[in-house]
């Protein structure tokens, strides 16, 4: 006889993964990521950089860097724009001192992105800020002085590739941290109000 | 006195070579700085990929040694 009332095998519903490639912008439950005050017991939920598509622009500013001397020179060369005394070794040296600036300028660019980060753990937020090579500021927060947590996005480029601004307001003469372009604002908000009940409830429980 | 004869006679030159000596010093100073904050940098937040930003902070640091090299020997 068959089964009239047979329970429907329920399946999960599929969970968005996000790769976590060590270049990744939002890495979530990163596995080989240690920071330098990192307490025992302490997990790093995520770390947040800039969504890769802000670095489109100094990405084709430092291919034009590299393309021009390869494009310019021969019509300098054509058009007898360099004085034919100009010693060789002159010439060479500005091509050395272009690509040495040029690779300053990648490096510093792609630096200055790789390093801004932010950490959530399960206990603290940490943001790690170079606002250039010579300054640094550090802030971190235990997750339980957090009291608001807001996400604020716009924009043509921002709608499509699915990131904002996200504001973690502290107790009120504290800091408040502001995560400009990260990817996900609304998972990040998710995670850290999840994470602030968490915390709520163990306290609740002491 | 034409103008190639004034820009390549031995004194300029032996000023633009101290010129442009002077700014490679300042740009290996630059990338002192660089390697240094990449340093740090690695070591507050260790990463899979960290040892290879900071060689490539090295390698930064190298090329400019080069050019200033270069510089001092064949310019």
């Amino acid at each position: 006889m068959p089964d009239i009332f047979v329970s429907p095998k329920t399946t999960p519903a599929p969970q968005k993964t996000y790769p976590n490639r060590a270049l990744s912008s939002f890495l979530f439950l990163p596995q080989d990521v240690h920071f330098e005050t990192q307490e025992p017991g302490e997990t790093i939920i995520l770390l947040l950089r800039r969504h890769w598509v802000t670095n489109v622009f100094w990405i084709m500013m430092s291919l034009l860097f590299l393309l021009t001397p390869i494009f310019l020179f021969p019509f300098i060369a054509m058009g007898n724009i360099i004085p034919s005394q100009l010693p060789s070794s002159f010439i060479t040296l500005l091509v050395l001192g272009w690509y040495l600036l040029s690779f300053s300028y990648i490096l510093v660019k792609f630096l200055l992105w790789y390093i801004n980060i932010f950490i959530v753990t399960n206990e603290r937020i940490i943001d790690i800020d170079f606002i250039n090579l010579l300054n640094k500021k550090f802030a971190a927060t235990r997750i339980t002085r957090v009291e608001d947590v807001s996400m604020r996005t716009g924009g043509f480029l921002r709608a499509i590739f699915d990131y904002g601004t996200v504001t973690v307001q502290t107790a009120a003469t504290e800091i408040q941290f502001e995560l400009s372009d990260v990817p996900h604002p609304d998972r990040v908000v998710r995670v850290i109000n999840q994470l602030m009940g968490k915390e709520e409830q163990e306290h609740g429980n002491q | 006195m034409e103008i190639n004869d004034l820009l390549f006679s031995p004194g300029t030159y032996t000023i633009l070579k101290a010129l442009f000596i002077c700014l490679i010093l300042v740009h290996l100073l630059f990338s002192l700085i660089i390697v240094r904050q990449t340093q740090m940098m690695v070591k507050m937040v260790e990463v899979k990929i960290s040892s290879a930003v900071y060689l490539a902070s090295v390698v930064h640091l190298l090329s400019s040694l080069f050019v200033l090299f270069w510089t001092v020997v064949y310019f």
